[in-house]
């Protein structure tokens, strides 16, 4: 009876060593997953196509220190005016004292209520989803608005003192969870087509 | 799903069962080579919608999900990204209960040219406000005059059009 008691414990002790290897082999294998960076459809670009001038206005304004330096940096999101198509906001400007970024969208971000699974890093939560990244960076989320049946768009993009600011993902995915799996304070985000396909990267800055 | 939304009118509508079960890419194919789905430009979808008739926009994505949309009765609207008036259509897919709302809510502008419209022709069919009526075929022993028995008095129902047969 002891005997197999002490077999059964053995098993369940290997078993439970194995799932640990696995789960670090999955998140080795997580860290190598490309992000998809897809040109968005500028405002830009329409003006120019359609000879065009359009008209921005405030629609949420944001100030927080993105890259941790003490001094207080600004995202200003804006509108399309009088546009009436999709979109809460077709403009991101991100002002840091050092850099300026802008990314504009004519199909549109949305403010978005952000039903994730989120367990760290946030820094803001409204329109937009801010995440710290370890000391020196932060991370911004942004949705796009649903067309046709394809996932939204998710823009992601990373503000780092020493490597300024940049777009490191640009793709039809929905965000899933935003979690430190690995506990090293830079989190990882889950993301997919659908939820039986879902990725999940770490911000590697 | 966007199929959802448009199969479970057009049974409703027209009786039909030719969308039974079939997904947005499927539905593509049925309403772009049968024959029974008439082609028709965006400039006409609000106008045939008005009218009564059972108009489907659809886009196919070979490599994932298509899209469509049933018009529904309205006004245009001016779109910016589509670069001009646009039809209201009713939207059941992913992230949209859209029972009237406009195409360019759809689809971007950039995929307007995507989009085929067509419009059901199957029967020739008069319309009433809840919907499309069929035809009616009534056989009768004698040529007595026929009146219907199920509509109501005083009813603002328009007729379809009824052929009387003499045995």
């Amino acid at each position: 009876m002891r005997m197999n008691v002490l077999k059964i414990i053995i098993c369940l002790v290997l078993m439970a060593s194995c799932s640990k290897g696995q789960e670090a082999d999955t998140n080795k294998r997580q860290e190598k997953i490309q992000l998809t960076v897809n040109s968005l459809n500028s405002v830009e670009n329409f003006e120019k196509e359609n000879d065009l001038v359009l008209d921005y206005e405030l629609y949420e304004k944001i100030e927080v220190d993105l890259n941790y330096d003490g001094i207080i940096d600004t995202i200003r999101l804006l509108k399309l005016k009088d546009w009436g198509d999709p979109g809460d906001f077709h403009k991101v400007e991100i002002l840091t004292n050092d850099s300026k970024y802008e990314l504009s969208n004519i199909d549109g971000w949305i403010h978005h209520n952000w039903k994730i699974k989120q367990q760290c890093c946030s820094l803001y939560d409204s329109s937009i989803k801010l995440l710290k990244i370890g000391k020196n960076a932060s991370v911004l989320l942004i949705e796009g608005y649903p067309y046709a049946s394809d996932p939204p768009i998710l823009s992601v993009i990373t503000i780092n003192s020493k490597k300024g600011i940049k777009l490191i993902m640009n793709d039809n995915k929905y965000l899933f969870e935003v979690s430190d799996i690995d506990k090293d304070l830079i989190p990882e985000i889950k993301f997919g087509n659908s939820k039986d396909e879902i990725l999940t990267q770490e911000f590697n800055l | 799903m966007c199929s959802t939304g448009v199969r479970c009118a057009f049974k409703d509508v027209t009786g039909d069962n030719q969308l039974d079960n079939q997904l947005a890419n499927d539905i593509y194919d049925i309403i772009e080579s049968a024959d029974d789905w008439t082609e028709v430009d965006l400039s006409e979808v609000q106008g045939l919608a008005n009218d009564g008739e059972f108009v489907i926009g659809a886009t196919k994505n070979p490599g994932g999900s298509g899209h469509v949309v049933l018009a529904v009765p309205g006004e245009e609207v001016t779109s910016g990204s589509w670069k001009g008036k646009v039809p209201m259509v009713m939207d059941t897919g992913a992230g949209k209960r859209n029972k009237k709302k406009a195409v360019s809510y759809s689809w971007t502008g950039t995929d307007k040219d995507n989009v085929i419209w067509r419009k059901y022709n199957k029967s020739d069919n008069n319309t009433y406000s809840g919907g499309t009526m069929k035809d009616a075929i009534i056989s009768s022993t004698s040529t007595s005059t026929l009146k219907p028995k199920s509509l109501p008095n005083n009813s603002s129902v328009v007729i379809p059009k009824i052929s009387i047969r003499t045995l």
